[in-house]
C-alpha cells in the first residue's frame, strides 16, 4: 500500500524542511504543493525529500489540497493523508490515522484534537459553532470539524473533489463525505498550539468569511 | 434646479457612449434599445420627479423620490451579489488553470528524473 502525504504550503520556508523530513520517515511519499510562496518554500521542501509542484499564483489551501490529491492519484497513492506545513501535527500519529483505512474499516479518517489537547476557551466556542453547523448540514456527527489532519482512501479521494479555494474546503470535505455516504471515523490527534500557530489560526472574522464562502458556493 | 441639468448631461453622455458601443458592434440592438428605454425613463424621472408619485402610491411608498432610492438600493444589492458570484466562478476557473499548469510541470520534472 502506498501512503502519500499531501502538504499545502504557503510561505513556510522556516518549517517545511523539518516537517517533510520528519513525515517522510513514516510514509512512502510526501507531496508538497507550494501555493505561490514568495520565499524558498519550494526548494526547502525539495531538499527535505518531497515531490514538489507549485501554483504560480496563490490559490488557497483548498485549491492546493486538490492539486496535491490529483498528483498523488496520478502517482498511484492508495491512501492520501492531508497534513499541515507549520508543524502542528505529530508525524508519528500518521500511522494511527491510516490504521482504520489499512484495516478496511473505513474510507475516511478525521483527526480530532479535542480528545487530547487543551484548546483555548474562545477557540473552543468558535469550533463548537462549526460542530453544530456540520451536524445540521452534512449529517456527520463529529467532535472536531476544522482539523487539517485527514486520511482518505484513494477511492474516497476520487469522490471528494474540493472546489472551495480557501478555508471553507474543510466544511466542503465533510459535506461531500455525507453526500457520497462514505464511511468515516475520528481518531484523537495531538495539536501543538505554539504561539505562531495561535497567531496564524482562524479568528472570528475568518469564520464569518468561511460561512459566507459556503453560502456563495451554493450560488455558483 | 441645477441638479437636473447635471443629471441630464450625465444621462446624455452615457447614452452617447452606449450608442457608440452599439455602432462598434459590442452591444446587441436589443440591449441598446433596452438601455435607451432605461435612460429615457431616467430622463422623465429627473425632469418630472412627481411622475413617480403615481407608482409610489400604488406600492404604498409616500413619495416618488423615496421609491426611486429604495428601488436603486435593491438593484445595486442585486448587482453586487451577481458580481460576487461571478467573481467566485472566475476564481475557481483561475484555480483550474493554475492547477493544470502545476500538474503538467510536476509530471514533466518527474519524467526527466526517471530518464
Amino acid at each position: 500500500m502506498k501512503i502519500t502525504v499531501v502538504i499545502p504550503a504557503f510561505n513556510e520556508e522556516k518549517t517545511i524542511f523539518d516537517v517533510v523530513s520528519d513525515v517522510k520517515k513514516y510514509v512512502d511519499e510526501v507531496i508538497v504543493v507550494d501555493d505561490g510562496s514568495s520565499d524558498n518554500t519550494l526548494t526547502r521542501a525539495e531538499k527535505g525529500g518531497a515531490v514538489v509542484c507549485s501554483h504560480f499564483i496563490n490559490r488557497g489551501q483548498g485549491a492546493a489540497l486538490e492539486t496535491g490529491k490529483q498528483i498523488a492519484l496520478l502517482r498511484n497513492a492508495d491512501i492520501i493523508v492531508h497534513y499541515d506545513a507549520d508543524g502542528q501535527f505529530l508525524p508519528e500519529e500518521i500511522k494511527l490515522m491510516i490504521e482504520p483505512i489499512v484495516a478496511g474499516r473505513t474510507e475516511v479518517v478525521l483527526g480530532n484534537r479535542f480528545l487530547k489537547s487543551a484548546i483555548p476557551p474562545f477557540k473552543k466556542f468558535l469550533l463548537g459553532g462549526g460542530i453544530l453547523l456540520t451536524r445540521l448540514t452534512s449529517g456527520l456527527k463529529l467532535g472536531d470539524t476544522h482539523n487539517g489532519f485527514r486520511a482518505l482512501s484513494s477511492s474516497a479521494a476520487q469522490k471528494i473533489i474540493i472546489e472551495h479555494n480557501r478555508m471553507a474546503h474543510a466544511s466542503e470535505i465533510l459535506d461531500k463525505i455525507g453526500k457520497n455516504k462514505l464511511s468515516y471515523a475520528e481518531v484523537p490527534v495531538t495539536l501543538k498550539y505554539f504561539p505562531v500557530a495561535v497567531r496564524r489560526g482562524q479568528n472570528f472574522f475568518d469564520y464569518l468569511k468561511i460561512l459566507f464562502d459556503l453560502f456563495l458556493g451554493r450560488m455558483v | 434646479m441645477l441638479i437636473q441639468y447635471f443629471l441630464i448631461l450625465l444621462v446624455l453622455v452615457i447614452v452617447y457612449r452606449t450608442f457608440s458601443r452599439w455602432k462598434q458592434g459590442s452591444l446587441a440592438l436589443k440591449e441598446f434599445i433596452f438601455w435607451l428605454c432605461f435612460w429615457a425613463i431616467a430622463c422623465v424621472v429627473v425632469l418630472k420627479p412627481e411622475s413617480t408619485n403615481f407608482v409610489a402610491n400604488i406600492l404604498g411608498v409616500g413619495r416618488g423620490a423615496d421609491m426611486v432610492v429604495y428601488l436603486s438600493v435593491i438593484l445595486l444589492f442585486y448587482i453586487v451579489f451577481q458580481i460576487t458570484v461571478k467573481t467566485e466562478k472566475l476564481e475557481r476557473n483561475i484555480t483550474k488553470i493554475v492547477r493544470k499548469m502545476a500538474i503538467s510541470e510536476a509530471q514533466k520534472n518527474n519524467k526527466e528524473e526517471n530518464k
